[in-house]
């Protein structure tokens, strides 16, 4: 294992992309890799059997049938600005936790929360964000378990940071990032790019100039149906940090996967289309707060859209490509004979085929992006 | 028994056959076979070495000058300088600094000659066998090098005995051999595809021949090689042949020594012919001459047909019908991007391009290149020039290269419309299964032979520029490339680090000791777009490097392209049983090409020592055009690096740059200013947003304000451009092309990469019609061009009504003096440059002015820097001479002897005026620099110097100033040449 190639930490560490698999991998993975019970995954999955069994374990196949699962997330929001259009950092803070909670199949039930507060913050901003946190955990019928205030000296951190965490039983085992199948679906839940599009805009001061709301929203009670009906789902990820393009990426290195998406059923709305190609961004690395995407099996996918479409937030499910291939070193270059022209091989990818049929890979967000065309 | 191993081009060119033949002749006993790449010879003569030198030979001038005449013609002049000269190891030495700088120009390697096991050879065979040897080569076979050795007769025995078990030729004591396969090295060749021969082409239009009207012809002078192999050695079981079983009178011919034919490895004839035909979707219309026939049919009626090629579909159809190209266009969705036109002959291309002898010979070179010429504006076969290439007098033509397309033109009689069958940035089909499937709402018709293609290739592309061929694009019967660089010397800098490790510690030693003995293997990964491999193996204590550039292979972004990168690379790495020790890759993160290093490199790690070496992007530029020029490998030149784009070392994106270095690092001591590119990437397609930037920059509110009404009613745009939101800096020059042809109105949106460079390099043509004022300057060089230009100079100016600008073209005050800039401390400044141009617009100055001007300003900016960086460099080595005070030369340069039209802004400049204290004339500098400065070649590199107008106004400008200068000849100027820079870098750069 090569060492942390950075002096310091790059700022472009914490996107989401590369550059935090990086960070993840050379630092913390190291000391701390061996004691994790699903590495990879939004939240960890731990037993609390009639038994009492102790410690954690890893849920799915080997989980007691009379015992429960529960999942749990922590996750620590910093936003700027903490009030944007359609919503805040309160708001945030509890559907980002609640969501990774019911990537893995679970209900969010319990919640906790860490304030970090900047001397100075006005007391009526900090009541909004906690009127907001208070719709939310309504809204979900969470229970509180633990909630932490610290004040810190004026200029030691930006505004308002808040820490939750969330815990859920598991409704649905089995759910990973490694699950993949050769052959599944992949379905989108809803148009992508609005929370990053509109963040954008309202940190440069430009909201006002457009429609762009974020997304922001808990989707638990949008994948109930699904989780608590009989699926094959296998995957299971919000696209937050990093967008689409990062779960997608992430699933097929996990499951050591060849995905193909179809352009053209990715939707994306004119606004945030307009944003993008205004600015020159991608809107598949764009960050989404309530959009999930799944990988299914293919005999139930369109089963699953139907579902998802009944709820509002998923009105626009689609399908928008599949797994077309799963464990296999050789990629689609199968007939490479020399090892080491093999050797360049990368083992997974994504690729994103336009209405042409010209294919690239969906690039996995790494830092800033570079042009690169001559 | 003496051991002939013969490297360089000896397979599929007839060699063996041609030894063979000889042999007999002289009646001399022996053998030839195919080893790997190579040809080796056994000959059963004996040779005293000493008669040889006090031989009558040498007493004799009449016949020693007619030896060498033969052999000059030949370019083995080594050869005999060797030999006659009678100094067998001295000369040997003697010919490696002599190589001459013609020779390594174009890729062309004297050939070397050694001698081991103390051979004994008699004089008289010997001679008789290597000058008719020499003299009666096969027309496409090259020797780079030969050894000689003796073996024993026992050993000889023994190789004869394990390879005569089946249909061997025996010629009356001399046999050729069955192949051996053996892995090759970089010398060795792999035979590049061929356009159909004279003979062939007789062949196939004779009734009596089998191969009348025969569409897959192949002798051993002509037909697809590189294409078709599959593995080395070159034999049919190793080619896409190897399905067909020949016919009777094919496996004679292959069999006769005396026929073309003989182990022509391709051959096939009517009888045993492999079936073409003719689809429309997937159903067979027609086959063989029937299908040749119903397409010329279709041509006429305006249809478009996929048709195969050497290396690969190609989409034709019929060069005089608009309608036809228009709906090629629309349903390849390419909209502007000119087309490439194949005519029948010579003749016939001669009447659509003015064509100079060097592009003529380019031509009907067997290479079949792609030539970009310019039109003839008669146009007497009333091509749809428009539709062909919009809004350009320049054009792409090509001759007929197979049999195929012979036979084609013999049924349909206009130039066809010849254009690759792919999909938009992925690779050059070269199946009938995908090309149905991709192609098919795209061609009417496909046309296809049943015999593979293994390697798909595009076609080559050559300019003429500035007084030669320059390489545009290296594919079909250009590449693989193998060469070396014999003018590049012993290193000067290895041996001072010996001898300072020496006197240091033992580490240094050891480490200098590693790097400059261990002989390394090097694969260099090219850039993103048309990229290329280039495999290159050095043995750094002997000075012998060899290097093997790959075809062009495409731009990266598709996955295709991709694909077609790895398969290319697995194909030579096979061939060359290639495991490399050095891996060399840009630095660009997002380059597909630097993820490929470090996926290699982290994979092979963990069996071998693979290193991974980075060089930044103009950097490697520089590289390839010193690998070019270079006498010594430590030799240092200021490089003029222009191109689109590249990451710079301060995380910019550069493309203007200029460096002074080597191989092993080069300093940024100069740039283009700053500019932002609004929105990052897309500002390279939106080049609206170069032309907004550069009116912001140069202040020119009526631009700037002009540009605002284009988005006033879009508020968000408004303040992301304001707020210069996702914007990168950027110094290209590429970009700034862009930019002015944004300014100029004539282009916002780019459809095809370069095309506002060829915008304003067809307005800068066009100027000429404007009188010749300010033609001057180009007295004395590229006079072909100019004549032609003058005498067929009836440009309209009608052809500017499709830019869409609303500038319109308005007065000439008759002067193409250079724009108002400045140069502080090595930054070209631009406020004043693009300021003129803005002013120039506004006062309505014909847009043919505007760019000549602006052609002019690029040129002088390279001079002026140039002048004033040797004239710096001079001062610094007179200074470190004679007197050790520093002497700091900080000026702006101004302009020189040229009145400035916008003289009055110019001088307004308060600022510039006062900064510009020293004003050297062009006498002082001309003296200064040849003086001087005249070490320090200056070198061009970057896709920039694709543009014709721009390379030969520099080009006249520094002859004028005498300034040794240098475009590519070897590698193209653009990213295909990248991949050799970074092979230089791997052996002589610094890690």
């Amino acid at each position: 294992m090569q060492k942390y190639p950075h002096l310091t930490i790059p700022l472009s560490a914490g996107s989401g992309g590369a550059d935090s698999d990086e960070l993840i991998n050379k630092i913390f993975l190291p000391h701390l890799g061996r004691f994790f019970v699903s590495e990879g995954e939004d939240a960890g999955v731990f037993g609390v059997g009639d038994l009492g069994r102790q410690g954690g374990r890893c849920g799915g196949k080997d989980s007691d049938e009379n015992g429960v699962d529960f999942a749990l997330s922590t996750d620590s929001f910093v936003i700027s600005p903490i009030f944007f259009s359609g919503g805040d950092i309160g708001k945030l803070s509890v559907c980002g936790s609640s969501n990774d909670v019911a990537m893995m199949g679970a209900k969010p039930e319990f919640i906790s929360f860490g304030f970090m507060i900047e001397e100075g913050l006005a007391s009526s901003a900090l009541e909004r964000v906690v009127e907001s946190i208070e719709r939310e955990v309504e809204k979900m019928g969470l229970k509180i378990l633990s909630a932490d205030t610290k004040v810190l000296p004026k200029g030691s951190l930006d505004t308002l940071f808040i820490n939750t965490t969330c815990v859920g039983r598991v409704l649905k085992r089995g759910i990973s990032s490694k699950a993949l199948q050769k052959g599944d679906k992949i379905i989108l839940s809803a148009p992508i790019g609005a929370h990053g599009a509109s963040i954008f805009a309202s940190r440069e001061g430009i909201g006002l100039q457009s429609h762009l709301q974020s997304d922001c929203a808990q989707l638990f009670p949008m994948l109930e149906p699904i989780l608590r009906g009989d699926f094959g789902i296998h995957a299971l990820r919000d696209a937050t940090r990093g967008g689409l393009s990062a779960v997608l990426n992430e699933w097929a290195n996990a499951s050591g996967a060849s995905i193909e998406i179809d352009e053209e059923c990715i939707k994306i709305d004119d606004e945030v289309r307009g944003v993008c190609e205004i600015l020159g961004l991608e809107a598949y690395m764009l960050a989404n707060e309530g959009v999930c995407a799944m990988s299914v099996k293919s005999s139930e996918a369109e089963k699953i859209c139907e579902i998802l479409r009944a709820h509002t937030l998923g009105r626009h499910a689609k399908i928008i490509g599949e797994v077309t291939q799963t464990n296999d070193k050789k990629g689609a270059n199968g007939n490479l004979t020399s090892d080491f022209a093999k050797s360049a091989m990368p083992n997974a990818r994504v690729v994103l085929k336009n209405k042409w049929g010209s294919k690239r890979y969906m690039e996995y967000p790494q830092g800033e992006l570079l042009p690169r065309i001559c | 028994m003496l051991k002939i191993h013969c490297k360089g081009i000896t397979q599929g060119v007839g060699f063996r056959p041609f030894v063979c033949n000889l042999a007999n002749d002289l009646g001399l006993g022996g053998a030839v076979v195919n080893v790997g790449g190579d040809g080796i010879i056994y000959l059963d003569i004996d040779y005293v070495w000493g008669d040889f030198l006090s031989g009558e030979i040498l007493a004799n001038p009449k016949k020693r000058n007619h030896i060498l005449n033969h052999i000059a013609h030949k370019k083995f002049m080594r050869f005999y300088a060797l030999h006659l000269g009678g100094l067998w190891k001295k000369d040997l030495i003697f010919c490696n600094a002599q190589k001459s700088a013609k020779s390594a120009k174009n890729g062309v390697n004297p050939t070397k000659i050694s001698i081991k096991n103390g051979a004994k050879i008699t004089k008289n065979d010997f001679l008789a066998f290597f000058s008719a040897f020499f003299a009666k080569l096969p027309p496409n076979a090259k020797i780079h090098s030969i050894h000689i050795s003796h073996i024993c007769n026992a050993t000889y025995h023994n190789i004869i005995k394990s390879k005569t078990h089946q249909n061997q030729t025996h010629n009356a004591g001399f046999f050729i051999l069955d192949s051996s396969p053996a892995f090759l090295s970089l010398d060795s060749h792999i035979p590049q595809d061929l356009a159909t021969c004279e003979h062939c082409l007789s062949d196939i239009f004779s009734p009596k021949s089998r191969h009348f009207f025969y569409h897959l012809i192949s002798c051993t002078n002509c037909g697809g090689r590189y294409s078709l192999i599959k593995s080395m050695p070159y034999d049919r079981a190793n080619t896409a042949m190897s399905a067909y079983q020949m016919c009777g009178k094919c496996a004679k011919d292959y069999a006769d020594t005396k026929s073309r034919f003989y182990h022509a490895q391709p051959i096939s004839c009517n009888e045993c012919a492999v079936p073409l035909k003719l689809y429309k979707g997937k159903k067979v219309l027609a086959k063989n001459e029937a299908a040749i026939k119903k397409v010329a049919k279709y041509l006429e009626s305006g249809k478009i047909i996929c048709i195969k090629g050497l290396g690969g579909f190609a989409l034709i159809c019929d060069s005089t019908n608009p309608l036809a190209i228009k709906n090629l266009r629309e349903r390849k969705n390419r909209p502007y991007k000119p087309f490439a036109i194949m005519a029948q002959d010579i003749a016939t291309a001669g009447q659509i391009a003015i064509l100079n002898s060097a592009e003529s010979s380019a031509l009907i070179s067997q290479s079949a290149p792609i030539i970009l010429a310019r039109q003839r504006k008669k146009n007497a076969l009333n091509l749809a020039l428009e539709q062909i290439a919009p809004n350009l007098s320049s054009i792409g033509i090509l001759l007929a290269n197979t049999a195929l397309h012979h036979i084609l033109f013999r049924f349909f009689a206009k130039p066809i419309i010849y254009t690759s069958a792919n999909l938009k940035g992925e690779p050059i089909i070269t199946n009938i299964g995908q090309a149905q499937e991709s192609l098919e709402f795209v061609a009417d018709y496909f046309l296809d032979f049943e015999r593979g293609i293994y390697n798909g290739v595009d076609d080559s592309i050559l300019r003429f520029i500035a007084g030669e061929m320059r390489p545009i694009r290296l594919a079909r019967g250009k590449t693989p490339h193998n060469f070396e660089l014999p003018n590049i010397l012993p290193n000067s800098l290895d041996l001072k680090s010996q001898n300072l490790s020496k006197s240091t510690q033992k580490s240094t030693q050891k480490n200098t000791q590693k790097n400059t003995q261990k002989p390394q293997k090097i694969l260099a990964f090219g850039a993103q777009d048309k990229t290329t491999l280039c495999y290159a193996s050095s043995d750094i204590s002997s000075h012998n490097a060899k290097f093997m550039l790959s075809p062009y292979i495409g731009d990266l972004a598709s996955i295709a392209t991709q694909e077609k990168y790895l398969s290319v690379m697995d194909f030579f790495s096979r061939i060359y049983d290639f495991v490399p020790s050095v891996l060399v890759s840009d630095f660009h993160p997002r380059y597909e090409s630097v993820r490929y290093a470090k996926q290699m490199q982290e994979n092979l790690a963990q069996k071998s020592e693979t290193k991974h070496l980075q060089i930044y992007h103009h950097h490697a530029h520089l590289c390839a055009i010193l690998g070019e020029v270079a006498s010594s490998a430590d030799e240092e030149i200021l490089g003029i690096i222009w191109d689109g784009s590249g990451l710079g070392e301060n995380g910019d994106i550069w493309g203007g740059e200029f460096l002074f270095g080597g191989f092993r690092e080069a300093r940024r001591v100069g740039h283009l200013q700053e500019f932002s590119l609004y929105g990052g990437e897309v500002a390279i397609k939106e080049i609206w947003r170069v032309g907004y930037a550069l009116s912001k920059l140069c202040g020119n509110e009526k631009m700037q304000a002009k540009y605002e009404t284009y988005f006033q009613n879009n508020e968000f745009l408004k303040i992301a451009l304001q707020k210069g939101i996702n914007s990168h800096k950027t110094t290209s020059v590429g970009r700034l092309f862009d930019g002015v042809a944004s300014l100029m109105g004539i282009l916002q949106e780019t459809s095809y990469e370069g095309q506002s460079g060829a915008l304003i390099e067809e307005l800068y043509y066009q100027s000429f019609d404007l009188g010749d004022f300010g033609l001057e300057h180009l007295a004395g060089q590229d006079m072909d061009f100019r004549e032609s230009y003058l005498v067929d100079s009836s440009l309209q100016n009608s052809s500017l009504g499709d830019f869409g600008g609303d500038f319109s073209l308005g007065y000439f005050s008759g002067d193409f003096a250079r724009y108002p800039f400045e140069i502080q401390d090595g930054v070209v400044k631009l406020e004043s440059f693009i300021n003129g141009i803005c002013e120039d617009i506004f006062l309505g100055v014909d847009l043919r002015v505007v760019a000549r001007k602006f052609i002019r300003t690029l040129s002088a900016i390279a001079l002026d820097f140039a002048l004033d960086f040797l004239h710096g460099q001079n001062l610094k080595s007179s200074a470190t001479k004679s007197n050790p005070q520093k002497s700091s030369v900080q000026k702006s340069i101004t302009q020189k002897s040229s009145t400035l039209k916008s003289s009055e802004d110019f001088s307004k400049n308060a600022d510039f005026s006062a900064k510009s204290s020293i004003d050297f004339s062009a006498k002082n500098d001309t003296k200064s620099s040849a003086d001087f400065g005249a070490q320090i070649k200056v070198c061009f590199s970057g896709g920039v110097f694709q543009n014709k107008a721009l390379c030969e106004e520099i080009h006249a400008a520094f002859l004028r100033e005498n300034i040794p200068h240098f475009f590519h000849t070897i590698v193209p100027t653009n990213d295909s040449g990248i991949s050799f820079g970074q092979a230089l870098f791997g052996i002589y750069g610094k890690h």
